[in-house]
C-alpha cells in the first residue's frame, strides 16, 4: 500500500512540474513543418483528420433527428447559435450504424458536422509521417488517399473533411429539384 | 402282496404241517370209522346169522330129541319120554319164538312161520300117536299110523327147517358180502384220503419250498445289497471319521490360538481400562482449556466483525474516490476538447494565433496527462475495490469459518463432555470386557477339552467304522453262503 501511495505522490509531483515547466519554456516559434491531426475512431478503426480542415470538436451534443435527402444524415445540432446538419461518418465510410454518436467535428466553414464514436487523441506529425496509400489513388467521396503512422504503431487513414463536405453537398444538390437547383 | 406272502416262515410251515396233520387225522378217523363199521357189520352178521343157525340147529336137535322121545314112548310106553317130549316141545316153541325175534325180513318170518306150522303139525301128529299108543292099540297100527302120520310131518318139518337153515346161510353170505363191500369201500376211502393227503403234502411242500426259496432269495438279496450299502456307508463313515478327526485337530489348534487371543484381549482390556481412566483425567483437565479457547474464539469473532466493517467502509471510500475521479476525468476531457478547439482557432488565426496555439497545445498535453493519470488512478481504485471486495469476501468467509468453528467447537465441547461422561461407562465396560474375556478364556479351555474328547470320539468312531466295514464284509460273505445254500445255480451264475 505504501508503494501505491508513493507512486501517486510521484505522479502528482511529475504533473505539477510539467505544468510549471510549460511556462518556463522559451517562446515557441512557428513551425510550418508540423501537421496537427485529430485521431478519431470510426467503428473499430482509427482515422486521422487534419485540424486545419475542422472548425471545432464537440462532445455530448444533443442531435435532433430530422428527415433528410441522404440516409447518412443523423440530425441537426445547435452549435454556436447555428443549426448544423450532422452526418454519420460510420455510414459515410461504409461501417454501418452503431450506438448513438457522442463526438462530432465541424468542417472548416461550420456548415456541417461529422459524427463518430470516440476521440483517441491529438497528434502533431511531421509531413513525412503522411504517406500516400498504396493503390489508394482514388479519393472519391472524401475517402482516404493517405495514411498516417501512429506513435503507438500501425497507421490510420487520413480523412479529408473538405472532400467529405463537398461530396455530401454534391449528393444533396443532386437530390434537389432542377428549379431549386438553378436558383 | 397277498396275505400268505406276509406270513412268517414258522406260520407257513406250521400251517402246512397242520393241514397235513389234519388230513392224516381225517384219514385215520375215516379208517377207524370204516373199520368200526366193518367190524360192527360183521359182528352183526355173525351174531344174527350164527344166532339163527344155532337156533335152527337147536330147533333141529330138539326136534330130533322129541322124535326120539316119541319113539321111546312108542317103544317103551314110559312116561318119562312123555316128559322129554313136552320139554322138547317147550324148547322148540322157545327156539321158534327166538328165531322170530331175530329175523327182520319177511322171507325169514315166512320160513319161520312155515317151520312153526310144520312143527305144530308134527307135534299134533306126535300127540295123536301118543294118544294112540295109550289106547293099547297094536304096535303095527301104531307103527303104521306113525309112518303115515308122523313121518310125513317130520319130513315136512325137516324140509322147512332145512329151508330156514339155507335161508339163514344165504343171508349170512349176503351179510358177509355186504360187510366185505363196506370194508372195501372203507379201504378205498382211506386210500383216497391217503392219496389226497400225500398229494396235498407234496403240494404244500412244493409251495413252501418255492415260497421259502423266493422269500429267502429276496431277503438274501436285500441282505446282500444292504451289506454292500453298509460297506459303502462304513467306508464313507470311516473317511468322514478320519476327516472329522483331522478337522478336530485343526479346531483344537484354532481353539488354542483363540485361547491365546482371548488372553491377549484380556490384557488389552486391562490396558483399555487404564487408558480410559487416564482419558477421564485428561478430559477433566481439558475442560478449563476449552473454556479459554471459547473466550479466544469470541475475541476472534469480534475482531473479524470489526475488520469486515472497516473493509466495507474502505469500499465506500473507494466509491467516493471513483466519483471524484469521474469528475476529474470529465474535466480533463473537457479541457482536452477546449485545447483542441483552441488549437483549431489558433490555426485559423494564422500567425497571430501561433503563441496561443503553443499554450493550447500545452494545455492539451496537460489534459492528456491528467486523463492518463485519471485512467491509472481508475485502475488503482478498481484494484483497491477488487481487493476490498476480495478482502470482504474473505473476511466473510473467515467470519463464517469462525462461526462454523465456534459451532463446531461447541460440538467439540459437547463431544468432550460426552467423552467425559462416557469415559466412566467405558472404563466399566472395559472392566466387564476384561471379566468376560477371562470367562471366555475359561470357556474356551473347556471347549478345548470338549473338542479333545470329540477328537478321541472321532478316532473311536473311525475304529468302529472299520469294525463295521469288516462286519459288513462278513455279512456279505454270509449272505453269499446263504444264497448258495438256497439257490446254488444263482451263485454259480453270478460267479460265471
Amino acid at each position: 500500500m505504501s508503494g501505491d501511495e508513493s507512486l501517486l505522490a510521484s505522479r502528482a509531483e511529475q504533473l505539477r512540474r510539467a505544468f510549471d515547466d510549460s511556462f518556463a519554456h522559451a517562446e515557441a516559434t512557428a513551425q510550418s513543418e508540423r501537421v496537427e491531426l485529430l485521431i478519431i475512431r470510426v467503428g473499430p478503426d482509427p482515422h486521422a483528420i487534419r485540424l486545419s480542415e475542422t472548425g471545432g470538436v464537440f462532445a455530448d451534443r444533443r442531435i435532433t433527428r430530422v428527415p433528410g435527402p441522404l440516409p447518412e444524415l443523423a440530425g441537426l445540432v445547435s452549435l454556436r447559435g447555428a443549426l448544423v446538419p450532422v452526418y454519420d461518418l460510420r455510414l459515410l465510410l461504409g461501417y454501418g450504424s452503431g450506438p448513438p454518436l457522442r463526438w462530432l467535428v465541424l468542417d472548416a466553414g461550420g456548415a456541417l458536422g461529422l459524427g463518430f464514436d470516440q476521440v483517441d487523441g491529438h497528434l502533431v506529425a511531421s509531413p513525412a509521417a503522411i504517406v500516400a496509400e498504396p493503390g489508394g489513388a482514388n479519393g472519391a467521396g472524401g475517402r482516404a488517399r493517405h495514411v498516417v503512422e501512429l506513435p503507438s504503431g500501425g497507421c490510420a487513414p487520413l480523412l479529408s473533411v473538405a472532400a467529405l463536405a463537398e461530396d455530401i453537398e454534391a449528393r444533396v444538390r443532386r437530390t434537389r429539384p432542377p428549379k431549386e437547383r438553378s436558383r | 402282496m397277498s396275505m400268505a406272502a406276509r406270513w412268517t416262515f414258522a406260520r407257513k410251515i406250521g400251517v402246512g404241517f397242520a393241514v397235513a396233520v389234519l388230513l392224516t387225522v381225517a384219514m385215520g378217523a375215516v379208517a377207524v370209522v370204516a373199520l368200526r363199521s366193518v367190524t360192527a357189520s360183521k359182528d352183526e352178521v355173525i351174531r344174527q346169522s350164527a344166532h339163527l343157525l344155532v337156533e335152527a340147529e337147536r330147533l333141529h336137535a330138539w326136534f330130533e330129541r322129541r322124535s326120539s322121545a316119541a319113539r321111546g314112548f312108542l317103544v317103551a310106553r314110559e312116561e318119562r319120554f312123555i316128559d322129554e317130549l313136552r320139554d322138547a316141545d317147550q324148547h322148540m316153541a322157545a327156539s321158534t319164538e327166538t328165531m322170530k325175534q331175530s329175523v327182520d325180513r319177511d322171507e325169514g318170518l315166512s320160513l319161520i312161520g312155515q317151520v312153526a306150522r310144520a312143527e305144530a303139525d308134527h307135534a299134533a301128529a306126535i300127540e295123536r300117536i301118543v294118544a294112540l299108543r295109550r289106547t293099547d292099540a297094536d304096535v303095527q297100527t301104531v307103527a303104521r299110523a306113525f309112518e303115515d302120520d308122523v313121518l310125513p310131518r317130520r319130513e315136512e318139518l325137516d324140509t322147512r327147517v332145512q329151508a330156514l337153515v339155507t335161508h339163514v346161510e344165504r343171508q349170512l353170505d349176503a351179510a358177509r358180502t355186504a360187510s366185505s363191500d363196506t370194508a372195501s369201500a372203507a379201504i378205498f376211502a382211506v386210500a383216497v384220503i391217503a392219496s389226497l393227503g400225500a398229494l396235498f403234502s407234496a403240494a404244500v411242500a412244493l409251495l413252501l419250498g418255492r415260497w421259502l426259496t423266493r422269500q429267502i432269495t429276496g431277503a438274501v438279496g436285500q441282505v446282500q445289497s444292504s451289506s454292500a450299502e453298509l460297506q459303502s456307508s462304513a467306508t464313507q463313515q470311516a473317511t468322514g471319521s478320519r476327516e472329522q478327526a483331522t478337522a478336530m485337530n485343526e479346531i483344537t489348534t484354532t481353539i488354542n490360538e483363540l485361547l491365546i487371543t482371548s488372553r491377549q484381549i484380556a490384557e488389552s482390556a486391562v490396558r483399555v481400562a487404564h487408558i480410559a481412566e487416564q482419558t477421564a483425567a485428561a478430559a477433566r483437565s481439558g475442560e478449563s482449556t476449552v473454556d479459554r479457547a471459547q473466550d479466544s474464539i469470541g475475541s476472534i469473532r469480534r475482531l473479524v466483525d470489526l475488520v469486515v466493517n472497516h473493509m466495507l467502509e474502505l469500499g465506500k471510500k473507494s466509491q467516493q474516490i471513483g466519483a471524484v475521479l469521474d469528475i476529474v476525468s470529465d474535466l480533463a476531457e473537457q479541457t482536452n476538447i477546449l485545447a483542441i478547439n483552441a488549437t483549431i482557432e489558433a490555426t485559423g488565426a494564422g500567425h497571430a494565433g501561433e503563441r496561443f496555439a503553443v499554450v493550447a497545445d500545452e494545455i492539451r498535453k496537460l489534459a492528456d496527462r491528467v486523463t492518463g493519470s485519471a485512467k491509472e488512478i481508475r485502475g488503482l481504485i478498481d484494484e483497491v475495490r477488487g481487493a476490498v471486495n476480495t478482502t470482504v469476501m474473505a473476511t466473510e468467509t473467515v467470519s463464517k469459518a469462525v462461526e462454523a468453528g465456534t459451532r463446531e467447537f461447541g460440538e467439540v465441547v459437547g463431544s468432550l463432555k460426552e467423552i467425559t461422561d462416557m469415559v466412566g461407562p467405558t472404563t466399566q465396560a472395559a472392566r466387564e470386557i476384561e471379566l468376560s474375556t477371562k470367562q471366555q478364556s475359561t470357556a474356551v479351555e473347556q471347549v478345548n477339552v470338549a473338542v479333545t474328547d470329540v477328537a478321541a470320539a472321532s478316532r473311536e468312531s473311525e475304529a468302529s467304522s472299520t469294525q463295521t466295514l469288516q462286519t459288513a464284509s462278513q455279512l456279505a460273505g454270509l449272505s453269499r453262503d446263504l444264497m448258495r445254500l438256497v439257490v446254488p445255480q444263482s451263485v454259480a451264475r453270478a460267479r460265471a
